[in-house]
């Protein structure tokens, strides 16, 4: 059994968050401000933490650095502002990912699953040749599979021709055009939008939230990446 | 009529014509003047009126009676032989007796005991004073001038009342002709355009000059001569000259009516063409003096003063007057000076730029009072802006910090109500409610995001990041995403793009939320089962996407009320916007230098988004 720190000022969310990971089979420790989840973390065996940001005695970022000063173990922050600029000072710090509030209670516990999967497969067998793993999508060319996290995706012919286009080439863009060539072997004639509805659907499959991906992201006006893997 | 007046040869006619009845009643209303100086109309008989007549022309006779009277005194026989021939009973039906003061007959040639008119006139020859009585015969044997007298009289007594008739009946029928020709002028036959002839053509000022010359020319030989009318009554040359000149007023009323009717006339003219042509060097000139800097432009208007002056009155100006002038004009130079700073104090204000500060330092009387004020009012607009800016910026602040202070105890509802759904709640009124309660706190959720997003979108708070952006892969991806959603709500999405790639400048991450609000309110407010239409294409040199749907509920608003914030097409408010996306949508393109646009045309719903094209290259 995972043990999960949820850590934030408001009484009521922790309650709640502990009813929906109980319910998921998770051990909750429960913090009301960072000072707390520091000491809890030095204590408990934690597999994963839920941070929220503004708390007051010790905010989420402070504690979020004191954490890693001590320990790898995942930090999912929970934050009211949707600015990018605190996403990335939170990711920067070393946070593993972020949810903003209002969340969703699914959405949390997909999160929370991932992270705790990502974690404890940390350090397992190396990836052969054949597969192309960013994060925790892994596509074995051989098998024609994709798994994410671990899990088994379902994609059509088509998706998994056009992920795995992506995946051979993280962090870099390609144009809806350019998809449409490598993938169809055709000129796409005016059926670029084609592309764009395949990229939708197989980011409903691999993403938690598909508005907001973390792997298969679009550059707009652009094109669609994968996105290169976080060091 | 109206086709007769299109006729060539009916209008020369009638011009003809007209100049006949002028002639005529030219002719008419003369002879009319003379009776009536002679008192005709008053009530004058006919051999008073003779009388008086044939008088006037004997006083006339005096001076040569008297010539002959002393040619006779003198002796010269040649005089005397020729008045002797002059004066027969043959040739002159005039008969005279001279008496000298004594009472004795000088000098006779006859006497006639019951004649038409006689005079009684004195005069002297040699300091002899003479009495001479003049008569005229009254049985007018001789074919001379009272004979003429005579007979035009009786003509002229005899038709007096006529002549009044025919001079109202040619002039009435003159100006009526001259009506028609008038109508006439400048139509022809076959077409309804107005055709110029060849003597509309004449520059209008040219032409009217020199007819109203020849008019003028005609009177004043008419005018010169002294006619001796009941003698011999000038019918002809007044004839003549009445339809010479009606004639020509006629042409000229004529090329007038033509060339007013055809419009524009003034361009045909010697005048017109000359300002024309001294338009290009003239606007050239002002251009010139306008595109001088002031203080060059100030020097020189002053120069060309003086020099005119001293051109002009130099001959009456003393030395000290023309100093005055030249110390004037350097003083008006320097305070151009002024002039200049305030001017350009002024320009940055009207500019925006409220912080630089003008030196009054150097300035002089009103000049400075000016620079000063205006100063004052710089400092009163930054001030005022920066107050503004402020409060604009504190109540941004204040949405978003109360929009994250909400979304805390959102997360509680949110999840609590989550929680109350998995619960097995017994009354089916209860689940109901706990719908309710998900549904609606889904939408304060995406209200407060909105709320967030707008408040920040409209005071430009948000980091905008440029770059080459190809508007058509963009709305691709729009479509792409929005494909599934549209079918949802049976929505077919015909998408035509431009053929060939629209690179702007722009933010795709903000321009994709522009155009995801506009899908958004597509799926949201389209009749169900209706196309939508999302169009790109270059026009002008802009980029343009063009979104077009049929709204479901019935647009009974402005384009421009619908773009206000909290505004939407249905007035009820229970679907799930927020009233902010068209908001929203529009200061994000405006932060991105874009135009954004809406168009209602009924229950047709366009937006318009619009960003300057960029060359392929840069």
């Amino acid at each position: 059994m995972y043990t999960v720190l949820v850590c934030d000022d408001e009484r009521d969310i922790v309650s709640a968050l502990k009813i929906y990971l109980t319910g998921a089979g998770y051990r909750v420790l429960e913090a009301y401000n960072g000072e707390e989840a520091l000491t809890l973390i030095g204590s408990e065996s934690v597999q994963l933490v839920l941070l929220d940001i503004m708390m007051p005695r010790m905010d989420g970022i402070t504690a979020m650095a004191r954490i890693r000063e001590k320990s790898n173990v995942p930090v999912i922050l929970l934050t009211a502002k949707t600015e990018d600029t605190d996403k990335v000072l939170g990711l920067n710090v070393g946070a593993d990912d972020y949810i903003t509030k209002p969340f969703n209670p699914a959405e949390v516990l997909a999160r929370v699953k991932s992270q705790i999967r990502r974690y404890m497969q940390l350090g397992g067998g190396a990836a052969e040749k054949t597969v192309l793993k960013n994060g925790g999508v892994e596509l074995d060319d051989e098998a024609k599979s994709v798994t994410l996290d671990g899990e088994p995706v379902t994609l059509t012919p088509r998706e998994y021709d056009i992920l795995r286009y992506l995946m051979k080439n993280p962090g870099k863009v390609f144009s809806p055009r350019e998809i449409y060539r490598a993938v169809w072997e055709d000129e796409p004639l005016g059926a670029e939008n084609a592309v764009a509805v395949h990229i939708r659907h197989i980011r409903e499959k691999i993403e938690i939230d598909p508005a907001n991906p973390r792997y298969l992201t679009v550059v707009w006006g652009k094109g669609y990446k994968m996105e290169a893997e976080r060091k | 009529m109206k086709n007769a007046a299109r006729k060539t040869w009916v209008k020369v006619l009638c011009a003809f014509l007209t100049a006949l009845f002028a002639a005529g009643a030219a002719i008419s209303l003369v002879a009319v003047g003379k009776l009536a100086d002679s008192g005709v109309y008053d009530g004058t008989g006919e051999v008073e009126f003779r009388n008086t007549l044939l008088e006037s022309q004997l006083q006339q006779e005096i001076v040569r009676i008297q010539d002959y009277a002393s040619a006779v005194e003198n002796g010269s026989t040649s005089v005397v032989s020729h008045y002797k021939m002059a004066f027969g009973s043959e040739a002159s039906n005039l008969c005279f007796t001279v008496r000298d003061s004594s009472g004795a007959v000088v000098l006779t040639n006859g006497s006639d005991t019951a004649p038409l008119a006689g005079i009684t006139a004195t005069f002297s020859v040699n300091n002899a004073d003479y009495t001479a009585e003049l008569a005229v015969r009254h049985g007018l044997a001789a074919a001379d001038v009272y004979q003429d007298i005579v007979e035009n009289c009786a003509f002229l007594y005899g038709a007096r009342y006529w002549l009044i008739a025919a001079a109202c009946a040619l002039t009435v029928l003159g100006l009526a002709l001259f009506v028609f020709l008038l109508y006439g002028a400048g139509r022809r036959e076959g077409t309804d355009e107005i055709a110029l002839r060849w003597m509309d053509k004449i520059p209008c000022d040219l032409y009217t000059f020199l007819l109203v010359l020849a008019i003028v020319w005609i009177g004043s030989v008419v005018a010169q001569d002294n006619w001796n009318f009941y003698a011999d009554p000038p019918y002809l040359p007044c004839g003549l000259a009445a339809a010479g000149i009606v004639f020509l007023g006629t042409l000229l009323c004529m090329s007038w009516a033509a060339r007013v009717r055809a419009g524009k006339w003034w361009r045909h003219s010697v005048i017109f063409s000359v300002l024309h042509w001294l338009k290009k060097p003239a606007v050239s000139l002002v251009g010139l003096i306008k595109s001088l800097p002031l203080i060059w432009r100030t020097a020189l208007i002053a120069l060309a003063v003086f020099l005119f002056q001293v051109i002009f009155y130099a001959s009456r100006a003393s030395f000290l007057w023309l100093l005055l002038n030249l110390a004037l004009c350097l003083a008006a130079l320097y305070l151009t000076l002024d002039v200049r700073r305030l001017r350009a104090a002024a320009q940055a204000l009207a500019d925006g730029n409220f912080d630089g500060r003008l030196d009054t330092s150097k300035m002089h009387w009103e000049f400075k009072a000016h620079g000063e004020d205006l100063n004052r009012i710089g400092d009163g607009i930054a001030l005022a802006v920066e107050k503004q800016t402020k409060s604009e910026r504190m109540k941004t602040e204040l949405i978003t910090n109360v929009s994250h202070d909400i979304k805390t105890p959102l997360t509680s509802i949110i999840n609590y109500v989550d929680l109350l759904k998995k619960e097995d709640v017994q009354p089916e009124k209860a689940r109901e409610y706990i719908a309710v309660l998900d549904r609606q706190s889904q939408r304060l959720r995406k209200l407060t995001e909105d709320v967030i997003e707008a408040s920040k979108a409209s005071t430009g708070n948000i980091p905008v990041e440029l770059s080459k952006t190809d508007m058509n892969v963009l709305l691709s991806q729009a479509a792409g995403e929005y494909e599934d959603k549209l079918a949802a709500r049976k929505l077919e999405l015909v998408l035509s793009l431009a053929g060939a790639p629209l690179p702007i400048l722009a933010d795709g991450r903000l321009l994709w939320r522009v155009f995801d609000n506009l899908m958004g309110n597509a799926v949201k407010y389209a009749l169900p089962g209706t196309r939508v239409y999302v169009t790109t294409a270059a026009r002008d040199g802009f980029a343009q996407a063009e979104f077009k749907n049929i709204s479901a509920a019935q647009l009974n608003i402005s384009a421009d009320e619908l773009m206000e914030r909290f505004t939407r097409g249905d007035a009820s408010r229970n679907t799930e916007g927020s009233g902010l996306g068209l908001s929203i949508a529009d200061s994000l393109t405006r932060l991105q230098g874009g135009q954004f646009s809406l168009a209602i045309d009924g229950d047709l719903f366009k937006a318009t988004v619009r960003f300057a094209l960029r060359s392929d290259t840069d």
